[in-house]
């Protein structure tokens, strides 16, 4: 009965590029090379994001200030560490103009909300440059990601990299990788993150897919300005090829039908979903059935 | 200058009349508070030249020297409203007769704010005995046409809500005109509202937006956690969160 077009799932975007940094192939050293890119660019002065910290095993916001200190920035994808608790930190601490932010979309969409409203951090609400979206499945909790590894009957549950590859969740620890199907993945998520249908964080300058094939990470350009982190980039770019975009894609639709039914769910038992709400879901059962939408995304959200 | 006044012919308009006429007029009104709404208005001013072709500060008891208060379109009003203050009596009144709009501006006037916290007959207003946020007046319902959450509220802030007030942006203000109807706001409208509800993803957006270091986030369960004790119930974390209210629409880029 639904159909899920790209435009809905993937967002409006101008090119789509496939990346690879120098070194390991990983999804982690793939968004820190683009990000070390908007330095040397000077797109940004600083930028936050998510770091985990190896002998705490916890997902903590960290503010990266230069190029040097990406080096140390150890992205875990898919956990979001309560990453805008630190601009408030962080006006009383530095000074920058040119704030850069790497995060899943609520995250994004905090900003953007905050940067609408005005409500939030009054001091940085102006000086965001650069979004890097990162396209996010939906957040898991650490709890839950130890809960995962104990499935597989993994002894010692440390993890240091999850990423997507083959439309499995990968999560690699010190000596092996354990790969996840959507279900098994879905039963842990935030049950916030299954009311979501923004997955690949249409409201930023770029998307980053934590994706990884032959050791390239999917990337969307949607702005102008980010179009220039691919001007003698500083690693290997190639322009994406149609299966690299339809795989990411069947994925996000295989969650954005999962949260579709949760979504019904809390609307039959009179359970608010975000942005879905009274007219917001009339208007979008309306044209979820109407295959003419032309301009879906606009008239939904 | 040429008077065509003084010349005998019949002034039909003048364009100063006409600069005048056209400017919506705000007045800026101080009940029992800190006057931290004030001064982040003030602030505000950076902001401001942008549209002061459009807006003339009628009144206000920091920047006019007017003893009466003249028509205004819209009130803004900080603070807490104290009954047995034969002031504050008068000049709600008066609002009430004068302004077309009345906005509650910061967590004060619009929830009751840390004014929740006063026990009464304390120096240097031992007239101040009790502290009722103007939402629940029932003398002012349907006065009061939006609420400001904050405290105080972010300058820019202030400035946005008064741009989408003079282009009349109805998506801008509708969660402010629903928020009238809150008469108590505190922390725990994140728990109950978004984390209870299970729509908490962790952003932190919310620790972002309180004032008081009254929310934390716990690198354990991902999520916020609150302090009551440092709560003053300006109703920001709840605004602020991006899964409270989401009418904006997303930005488009180039």
């Amino acid at each position: 009965m639904f159909g899920l077009y790209r435009q809905f799932t993937l967002g409006r975007y101008t090119k789509a590029f496939i990346i690879k940094a120098s070194g390991e192939a990983s999804s982690k050293n793939n968004l820190k090379a683009l990000i070390k890119e908007a330095f040397r660019k000077d797109l940004i002065d600083g930028i936050i994001g998510t770091s985990l910290n190896k002998k705490e095993g916890f997902v903590s916001p960290v503010f990266i200030k230069c190029e040097k200190e990406v080096e140390k920035f150890e992205p875990f994808f898919f956990i979001h560490g309560g990453q805008n608790s630190l601009l408030k930190k962080i006006t009383q601490k530095y000074s920058f103009e040119k704030l850069g932010v790497a995060g899943h979309s609520c995250v994004l969409d905090g900003i953007n909300k905050m940067q609408y409203f005005g409500i939030g951090s009054n001091f940085t609400v102006t000086k965001f440059t650069l979004k890097i979206g990162i396209a996010c499945i939906g957040a898991i909790s650490l709890e839950g990601i130890k809960c995962l590894l104990k499935e597989k009957k993994v002894k010692n549950p440390g993890f240091n990299e999850i990423f997507l590859e083959n439309n499995k969740i990968i999560l690699k620890n010190k000596y092996e990788k354990f790969d996840f199907s959507a279900k098994e993945y879905y039963y842990y998520l935030n049950e916030g993150c299954k009311v979501c249908m923004n997955l690949s964080s249409r409201g930023s300058d770029i998307t980053f897919v934590p994706s990884l094939r032959n050791g390239y990470s999917l990337v969307l350009v949607r702005s102008a300005k980010a179009l220039k982190l691919f001007e003698n980039p500083g690693f290997s770019v190639k322009k994406a090829e149609k299966s690299d975009i339809e795989e990411f894609e069947s994925l996000a639709k295989n969650f954005l039908k999962k949260n579709i039914e949760t979504i019904l769910e809390r609307a039959e038992f009179g359970i608010p979903s975000n942005k879905w709400d009274g007219n917001r879901f009339g208007r979008f059962t309306a044209l979820w059935n109407n295959i003419y939408a032309e301009n879906i995304e606009e008239e939904v959200f | 200058m040429f008077n065509p006044l003084k010349r005998g012919k019949i002034l039909i308009y003048s364009f100063d009349n006409f600069d005048k006429e056209i400017k919506v007029k705000l007045g800026f009104f101080h009940l029992s508070s800190c006057s931290g709404c004030q001064i982040a208005f003030l602030d505000m001013f950076e902001e401001l030249p942008d549209i002061l072709d459009t807006v003339e500060i009628a009144y206000s008891n920091m920047l006019t020297n007017r003893k009466e208060i003249p028509k205004l379109n819209v009130a803004f009003i900080e603070g807490t409203f104290s009954i047995g203050f034969k002031h504050h009596i008068k000049l709600i009144k008066e609002i009430k007769e004068k302004a077309d709009i009345i906005v509650a501006i910061g967590g004060c006037a619009a929830f009751g704010g840390i004014r929740r916290l006063n026990v009464g007959a304390q120096s240097p207003q031992p007239s101040h005995q009790a502290s009722i946020p103007i939402t629940e007046l029932d003398y002012l319902k349907g006065k009061i046409k939006y609420v400001i959450p904050g405290c105080p509220p972010n300058p820019y802030f202030l400035y946005k809500f008064l741009l989408a007030l003079l282009e009349l942006n109805e998506e801008f203000l509708r969660p402010f005109e629903h928020m009238v109807f809150s008469t108590f706001a505190s922390g725990y409208d994140i728990l109950m509202e978004v984390v209870n509800k299970g729509l908490c993803t962790g952003c932190g957006t919310c620790i972002c937006a309180c004032p008081t270091k009254a929310l934390e986030f716990s690198k354990r369960t991902q999520r916020p956690t609150f302090n009551k004790l440092l709560c003053v119930g300006c109703g920001s974390c709840l605004a602020g969160c991006p899964q409270s209210f989401k009418p904006y629409p997303q930005p488009v880029y180039g």
